[in-house]
């Protein structure tokens, strides 16, 4: 009998889902009455229903309206169950508002940086870039000759443009304050190539190039910020690095240049070049006479043109190109690129935009499974509705169809709250050194779309296994009102949420841990610390000129009343500050030790430098001011340089500098005066340091650091007073104490470290709510099982328990697979954890204890309320 | 299946009806209404008998329902699902066999 009923169940596959337990019971019951030999008609049976089913179907379809008739019916009942069920509907709305504004959010950076970098530029599709490289990834400065032959050397380009970063000494007509401004050296077409149109005035023609007219265009942000918005602004006229230029035109508002770093305010063309450029000496020089410099040129396509046209042209330049340039290139091979103009490399951002849009899609997720719970456990609330439906005829399409629209309508009310949270948040993210984040088109058509599949993620899984139970006919209520999804699926995906939330949460613990140590890193004593940024190169000092100023400078400065010390150091000194290291500085060589470190960290700076940074001498002494004078004679080293060089004994070594690799420039011999402290700081540590005091070539940019005793910010006035007094036309650059200095670097790491984290805590809440939502829809549905276990003598104590223990499980499991994938996730992000372990106890410890008792205290209340349960009423309902 | 259905064919509009159909809604109307008593009464193999009961189901001339539970547990088994005719099906049966006895009158019988 035991294999008849087997073979029984196996033929009852065959029969359509819905008649399938009627006919078991049938033939189970024919087969006990016949005996073994009915069983060779079960197969023929159960194929006849199989195809009286289809045949059926057909029937049904063929006369039965379209599946889009009356939606607007499921819309306005759709309606109407949202507001009976208030605190539910909120509940789903605002679980996915919050999933869907974190993810909008984060493509709305992703779009601001791949697909609308530039704003007005006109046409950008048409725009492309023109670069000399040595290889596929990097690319090398070029002359203005090679500027010409590109630019007549590609007939596919309708014109081709060149431009030059620079910093200007500016001061409006009138007695202004001077200022450093960032601008741009452009040829006369720019602005026509970028199809950029002025606000005001007009921008340059061919004329002025050749004809060498002083001319400069401002940006619409100085016009505002410097001139006052003035009316007649084209009346005005600008001291741009000591000469007069007329303001022939502002730009456009929102325009800030292409590829600058930082916003661009004024442009003038390359006849007046030699206001930027310099020769080694310090002398101005045309641009067209110059080395290579730095550049980035920009074409626009002809109307038919492709840009496979332009790289091939532009590749057959490559080679005269090649031998118009002296020995820099080596063997390296030189190539013409030609690529679309957009702001970043899209193969290397796209890791980054995954990286960005990881962690909201988390947050999103979590929430679906939110809504996803929540839609189950009213769907099978409404067990009657379905059936009742079912029993005037409605198809299972039809019920799926109303869940679905439901799900869509939820969704999209999330979406649209979350679209708002899009728009309080993007001012917040600009910090993160995106371009403007801006709400447009596509933003909001990736809203819609997250909408719509997040209704189809979260709406459709409920939606077909509601329906289904209701189809089947299921002769008990209670078996189909007990929910499809069962305890173990439930309880999966509360482990999952919860394993997210620590991910999110230890991340971000660990982040702002990171944090905590890089803020130490470098930076000197903040309190009384002041530094200035200084240039003199846009007044063409020459060499000489620049070191009486800087000397005169500095003694006057360490004359002020309070000032403890002050010095003077080279922008490497103060990119270092800044937490990067990006130059090596000079050339350094150990006479008679040939395997001394060639990769030495070097930078100019005075005797001060070391009281003013905190740094303790331990051999030897600081520089004299006699040391000042160039060329530079002496050097302090740090012990990190002393072990890798000398081993032991360093006072009285000698080495030799160099100003750059090359071969050819100038040697100097210094000895070794005095040693510096392994500091607590890395980078004074890890590294071989060597500071000379007297500058190797003409540094016309430098930065002077003050220590005060008291507040910092006070003596700023004083400085600029000096400044003034020796050269009136010469502006300050940046000036910084040593909190600025604190709170500026890393800016964009602590953003994201806070993103994380205020992430992390959402999803914190998100889950609580969701697991909240769970446990009350359990505790509704067992109330007859706890009734009776009440009824048996258990205890409130002991329900409270049960139910605790059912609901933390899946949370610990979580806890134990989140603590896993985070620390998977952090030691492959090793190299942004700076001092802190992958695995660090503390934030994963602080993490998991924060989730589990949120947890606890989520589903506190319900298992509170089942231990309340009363038997009686409960029986009595039954 | 194996078998073949000789069709008889009838008037429009009323489906057409196979020898096993005939016979098991005979069988219905003398009062066997389980289909192991209709494999007994017919002498037709359960292979035979289920798939036409299906299709006289479908096509709405037979109805079945399940027995009393009590019945059943008395007798200390599962309960059975038995078959009845429908109006339709009695009409059906009848006009098969009003046809059946006229084609018995077509040819004369053979004077052995």
């Amino acid at each position: 009998m035991r294999i008849t009923r087997a073979a029984l169940r196996l033929v009852s596959l065959i029969v359509p889902h819905a008649d399938r337990p009627r006919w078991v019971e049938e033939w189970t019951a024919e087969l006990r009455h016949g005996g073994w030999r009915m069983l060779p008609g079960a197969l023929p049976d159960a194929w006849t229903l199989r195809a009286l089913a289809r045949d059926e179907r057909r029937l049904t379809r063929r006369s039965s309206p379209g599946i889009f008739h009356a939606l607007d019916q499921d819309v306005r009942y759709a309606l109407r169950t949202f507001g009976s069920g208030k605190s539910f509907t909120l509940a789903v709305v605002g679980s996915l508002a919050i999933g869907i504004g974190a993810t909008t959010t984060a493509f709305a950076m992703v779009n601001a940086t791949l697909f609308r970098p530039f704003p007005k530029v006109h046409a950008q599709d048409g725009l492309v870039r023109v670069m000399l490289a040595p290889g596929t990834r990097t690319f090398i400065s070029s002359t203005w000759d090679d500027y010409r032959v590109l630019r007549e050397g590609i007939p596919a380009l309708e014109s081709l443009s060149i431009a030059h970063d620079a910093s200007f000494a500016v001061a409006p007509d009138g007695g202004g304050e001077p200022r450093t401004v960032g601008g741009v050296v452009v040829s006369h077409n720019y602005f026509d190539v970028l199809g950029v149109r002025p606000a005001r005035g007009r921008f340059f023609v061919p004329e002025d190039e050749a004809r060498r007219r002083p001319a400069v265009v401002v940006s619409h942000t100085y016009w505002q910020r410097y001139l006052a918005g003035d009316p007649s602004v084209l009346q005005r006229s600008l001291d741009v690095n000591g000469a007069e230029l007329p303001i022939i035109g502002v730009v456009a508002e929102g325009f800030g240049g292409v590829f600058t770093r930082g916003d661009a305010h004024l442009w003038i063309t390359f006849a007046l070049s030699d206001l930027v450029f310099r020769t080694k000496d310090g002398q101005p020089i045309q641009a067209r006479d110059a080395e290579p410099f730095r550049n980035t040129m920009i074409g626009r396509l002809k109307p038919a043109a492709t840009i496979e046209q332009a790289s091939a042209q532009a590749a057959g330049l490559a080679q005269p190109l090649a031998e118009t340039r002296d020995r820099s290139l080596g063997k390296r091979e030189l190539f013409v690129r030609v690529e679309p103009l957009r702001v970043a490399d899209p193969e290397r951002f796209a890791l980054m935009a995954i990286g960005l849009m990881v962690v909201p899609l988390i947050v999103l997720a979590i929430a679906c499974v939110n809504g996803a719970n929540l839609l189950v456990a009213r769907a099978s609330q409404r067990s009657v509705d379905w059936l009742v439906r079912l029993a005037l005829g409605a198809s299972r399409w039809r019920l799926i169809r109303q869940l679905l629209v439901e799900s869509l309508l939820l969704a999209l009310a999330g979406a649209a709250l979350g679209l708002v949270l899009c728009f309080w948040t993007a001012s917040y993210v600009q910090v993160l050194a995106f371009p403007a984040v801006v709400v447009d088109a596509n933003v909001v058509l990736f809203v819609v779309g997250a909408a719509a599949a997040t209704a189809l993620v979260f709406g459709l899984g409920p939606a077909l296994s509601v329906t289904r139970a209701a189809v089947s006919r299921a002769p008990e209520a209670g078996r189909f009102l007990r929910g499809p999804f069962g305890s173990r699926t439930r309880a999966a995906l509360v482990m999952l949420q919860a394993a997210l939330c620590l991910g999110l949460l230890a991340t971000g613990a660990q982040f702002m841990k990171t944090l905590q140590v890089i803020w130490e890193d470098g930076l000197p004593e903040p309190a009384g610390f002041l530094t200035v940024s200084l240039d003199v190169d846009p007044l063409r000092y020459g060499r000489d000129q620049a070191e009486t100023f800087y000397s005169q400078l500095l003694a006057r400065v360490e004359e002020l009343p309070g000032v403890e010390a002050a010095a003077l150091t080279d922008r490497s000194a103060a990119q270092m500050l800044a937490g990067a290291v990006t130059s090596w500085g000079g050339h350094i060589a150990v006479p008679g030790v040939p395997d001394a470190p060639r990769d030495v960290y070097t930078a100019y700076a005075t005797a001060g430098f070391f009281e003013a940074m905190g740094l303790q001498l331990v051999q030897g002494r600081t520089f004299t001011s006699e040391e000042h004078r160039r060329p530079p004679r002496a050097v302090v080293v740090n012990e990190t340089f002393v072990g890798r060089a000398f081993g032991e004994h360093a006072l009285g070594r000698v080495v030799t500098l160099a100003a750059d690799r090359e071969a050819g420039t100038a040697v100097v011999e210094a000895m070794v005066v005095g040693v510096i402290a392994l500091d607590r700081r890395p980078l004074f540590s890890r590294l071989p340091v060597v500071f000379y005091p007297a500058p190797l070539t003409h540094e016309p940019a430098l930065d002077l650091l003050v220590r005060v005793d008291g507040g910092a910010a006070a003596i700023a006035p004083a400085i600029r007073t000096i400044v003034s007094s020796i050269d009136p036309r010469l502006p300050l650059g940046r000036v910084a104490t040593g909190e600025d200095l604190r709170r500026q670097r890393n800016v964009r790491d602590y953003t994201l470290a806070r993103t994380v984290s205020v992430l992390g805590i959402l999803a914190l809440v998100l889950a609580a709510a969701g697991l909240y939502g769970v446990v009350s829809y359990m505790v509704t549905l067992r109330q007859k099982e706890i009734g009776i276990r009440m009824a048996l003598g258990a205890e409130g104590a002991s329900v409270l328990r049960l139910v605790l223990r059912q609901s933390l499980v899946p949370v610990l499991a979580g806890c134990v697979l989140g603590a896993l994938g985070a620390g998977v996730i952090a030691s492959l992000i090793r190299s942004r954890l700076y001092g802190v372990s992958p695995m660090d106890p503390v934030a994963f410890g602080g993490a998991a204890l924060l989730l589990v008792l949120t947890m606890i205290v989520a589903s506190l209340a319900p298992a509170r309320r089942a231990s309340r349960v009363d038997p009686v009423n409960v029986l009595r309902a039954e | 299946m194996g078998y073949v259905d000789a069709h008889i064919d009838m008037a429009p509009n009323t489906p057409a009806l196979s020898y096993t159909g005939l016979f098991i809604l005979q069988a219905l109307a003398q009062g066997h209404r389980f289909g192991f008593d209709i494999m007994e009464v017919t002498s037709l193999p359960s292979g035979t008998i289920y798939p036409a009961l299906r299709r006289l189901e479908a096509l709405e001339l037979v109805t079945s329902d399940w027995e009393k539970d009590l019945q059943a547990r008395k007798e200390g088994r599962p309960r059975r699902r038995y078959y009845e005719l429908t109006k339709a099906g009695r009409h059906q049966l009848k006009e098969a066999e009003a046809r059946f006895r006229a084609v018995g009158r077509l040819f004369p019988k053979h004077a052995d």
